[in-house]
């Protein structure tokens, strides 16, 4: 036999644990060796998509494609039972539900995962549409009581789908060793549940509840539709461990623990919210989108400084704030500020600042000082849905971050633009841009007319060390970063306007183009082979020029 | 001049004795670490007998806890091209290392062989993993076979 499939068992489940579900399932057919590995693997993790995709089910064969979930996971849950095996952790994700044909085999399973001793339950069942609140309550599954008997579960994850009815405000909660819980879009019988849940698990460490609803019993006459509610407030008192909580979807929140480091806070933006958090002295990371209903300004940042003295990284997105902005800490490292409103001038005096990340739509662009800056501080900008005009302003926005010396540590990405004819002539360059460590392309011009413009505009603005083609969340079309390299590469001549000024193009000069890679590739491989081995699909990888004047 | 660096003796199967720095086992194995702390290895007398590593084995995983001692202040990117350099063996030495790691209890040597494992399996297709572990002979009937490839064509 190879020897790879000879290691012993343990060491194998190690691997198998560390695999996605998709790859370590994959490993049940690979021989019967590995098919018996797979089976007392003591992870049951389903994820409907490893065994039909949500995209080829029907009306005609819905029920054969669940029965195929259901009987996998019985065969499995039955072989680790027989064979005396506890069910580590049990992880249930299924798109399109119908419940009432499964309803009680997920209870079975779920009665095997808790009576085993599981110590982590991940449920999640996907409906068809988004909003939990447009199903009727008894579409859903409902959640059983013995999920709370459970003194083993170190992880509960409740996703989408789920109905916890009343009788969770009044039985016994077991769950002493939970440290993490996850509750998302769960509809609820009554409000109180979640705080009853929460404050019957002392040693929980990490919280996520995030757009929970309650259903009012039907009234007849009234609609259905109506007899849902977003949870609006959430009390959470004497939570010693608590390290982390994210909460969204709420109008108040109040979170009483002394050992609260990071939290990440969605308000509904709609209405006006109330915040407290007095005792979470210790809070390091706070992150908090949509605080709209008052204007942030150097009091609040003054106050927020002085309330949480460990305060290191402060992100704020979708944030309502003044026109000038003072910021002074000498705490904090990290700061995000996301397409934050009205906001025109910024002055931050912040000499242990590592990260500054500005982003924003479009025209948006304040001016940005720092004062006692860190020589490790990185200034990243992104900007969104920038224009041609848009474009010609980045220029200004990074000769308006001061002092000079901060330009060499500056990235600009630019995500996705909204390109129309340029206007003929509008652009005069005068002198050579500044010099910046990066500029990204999250995005690239869909049409072959604008692959000029759109690459003077931005060599206009700035002069990068590198500049790279992220595939994160775009596809890039080879024949702009073909262009582009041709380009700087000097294999383009043309129309740029060092003909008419008496500024010459500066990546005229160039003396070294570098082409780096994210993606596996023969070191020795041109820039064609490059090319040809550009991701097809979204994916983590980059291409890139490195640039040397 | 300092105090002469503490060494201690390892002896692989074939009794072949290595002599490391004391630090570098110390620090990587918790096996070793438990040892010494606890006074059961004699510095005078002793010798740590591995029986179940052979000598080229042992050897690779001295360089290993060597390496990681005298540059972890190195990059990032000098260390991880040092340890695919490290690991580029065939799967036969991949299977010997693992189980020394785990016998020695290397953790950081151990996680980077299951790293090295899980990119054979990850993102691949059943045929190209049986290559890369040199399944010659999966076991299944050629009627089982063909059942798998009915019920799970994804796999394939």
């Amino acid at each position: 036999m190879d020897q790879i499939s000879g290691l012993p068992e343990v060491i194998l489940h190690d691997i198998l644990a560390r695999l996605p579900d998709r790859d370590s399932a994959r490993t049940s057919v690979l021989s019967k060796a590995w098919r018996e590995t797979w089976s007392t693997f003591p992870i049951l993790s389903i994820c409907s998509d490893q065994l039909f995709r949500s995209q080829d089910v029907t009306v005609d064969n819905y029920h054969s494609k669940i029965d195929k979930v259901i009987d996998y996971v019985g065969r499995k849950s039955l072989r680790l039972r027989d064979l005396g095996l506890a069910i580590k952790e049990f992880k249930l994700i299924i798109d399109y539900v119908d419940h009432k044909c499964m309803a009680h085999h997920v209870d079975l399973w779920m009665k095997m995962a808790i009576e085993s001793c599981g110590q982590v339950l991940h449920l999640q069942l996907g409906l068809p549409g988004y909003y939990v609140g447009r199903y009727s309550p008894d579409r859903l599954y409902e959640l059983p009581l013995s999920v709370i008997e459970s003194k083993s579960l170190t992880k509960l994850v409740l996703m989408g789908g789920i109905r916890v009815d009343q009788e969770f405000l009044t039985h016994s909660i077991k769950l002493y060793s939970v440290r993490i819980i996850k509750l998302c879009n769960l509809l609820f019988a009554h409000e109180g549940i979640i705080e009853r849940l929460i404050s019957h698990c002392p040693l929980i460490e990490d919280l996520t509840v995030v757009d929970c609803a309650v259903y009012n019993p039907p009234i007849s006459g009234i609609p259905q539709v109506f007899a849902f509610s977003l949870v609006e407030s959430l009390f959470l008192h004497g939570l010693h461990k608590l390290k982390k909580a994210y909460v969204q979807g709420m109008r108040e929140v109040y979170i009483d623990a002394q050992n609260l480091e990071s939290l990440r806070l969605n308000l509904d933006p709609d209405t006006s919210f109330k915040l407290n958090l007095y005792s979470c002295t210790n809070l390091r990371w706070l992150c908090l989108w949509s605080l709209r209903n008052i204007d942030i300004g150097d009091k609040w940042f003054l106050e927020l400084f002085s309330k949480f003295p460990f305060l290191e990284s402060l992100e704020l997105y979708y944030c309502s704030m003044f026109q000038r902005i003072n910021i002074s800490s000498a705490q904090l490292k990290v700061l995000k500020l996301s397409y934050c409103s009205n906001m025109e001038e910024l002055n931050i005096d912040a000499r242990n600042l590592l990260s500054f990340a500005y982003e924003g739509v479009g025209d948006n662009k304040p001016g940005i000082s720092f004062q006692k800056s860190s020589n490790q501080l990185e200034v990243n900008s992104l900007f969104t849905g920038v224009d041609f005009p848009g474009l010609c302003n980045l220029r200004k926005f990074v000769e308006n971050i001061k002092p000079q010396k901060i330009w060499a540590s500056v990235s600009l990405f630019i995500r996705s633009s909204v390109l129309t004819e340029p206007e003929q002539g509008a652009f005069q360059v005068s002198s050579i841009p500044p010099t910046i460590k990066r500029l990204e392309l999250q995005f690239s011009p869909d049409y072959e007319a604008f692959y000029f413009p759109f690459m003077n505009y931005l060599l206009s603005s700035c002069c990068p060390n590198s500049i790279s083609f992220s595939f994160r969340s775009y596809v890039h079309d080879k024949a702009f970063i073909q262009f582009l390299y041709e380009t700087l590469m000097g294999r383009k001549e043309g129309k740029c306007h060092c003909s008419s000024s008496n500024t010459k193009c500066w990546w005229h000069a160039l003396k070294i183009v570098k082409v780096i890679c994210t993606f596996k590739i023969d070191e020795n491989a041109d820039f064609k082979t490059m090319l040809d081995a550009l991701p097809t699909c979204c994916a983590d990888e980059n291409i890139g020029f490195i640039l040397e004047l | 001049m300092g105090s002469p660096v503490k060494k201690i003796m390892l002896c692989s199967s074939e009794k072949e004795i290595f002599s490391v720095e004391e630090q570098v086992m110390v620090q990587h194995s918790v096996i070793i670490n438990n040892m010494i702390e606890d006074g059961s290895y004699n510095h005078e007398e002793s010798k740590i007998p591995l029986d179940c590593v052979d000598s080229k084995t042992l050897k690779k995983v001295i360089d290993y806890c060597t390496h990681h001692t005298h540059h972890h202040n190195d990059n990032q990117e000098d260390l991880e091209a040092w340890d695919a350099q490290f690991l580029n063996v065939d799967s036969n030495g991949l299977y010997d290392l693992l189980m020394a790691a785990n016998y020695l209890e290397i953790r950081n040597l151990l996680d980077l062989i299951y790293g090295t494992i899980k990119n054979m399996i990850k993102g691949k297709k059943i045929d190209e993993i049986r290559r890369i572990f040199n399944i010659k002979d999966h076991g299944f009937t050629p009627e089982e076979e063909e059942q798998n490839r009915k019920e799970y064509p994804h796999f394939y």
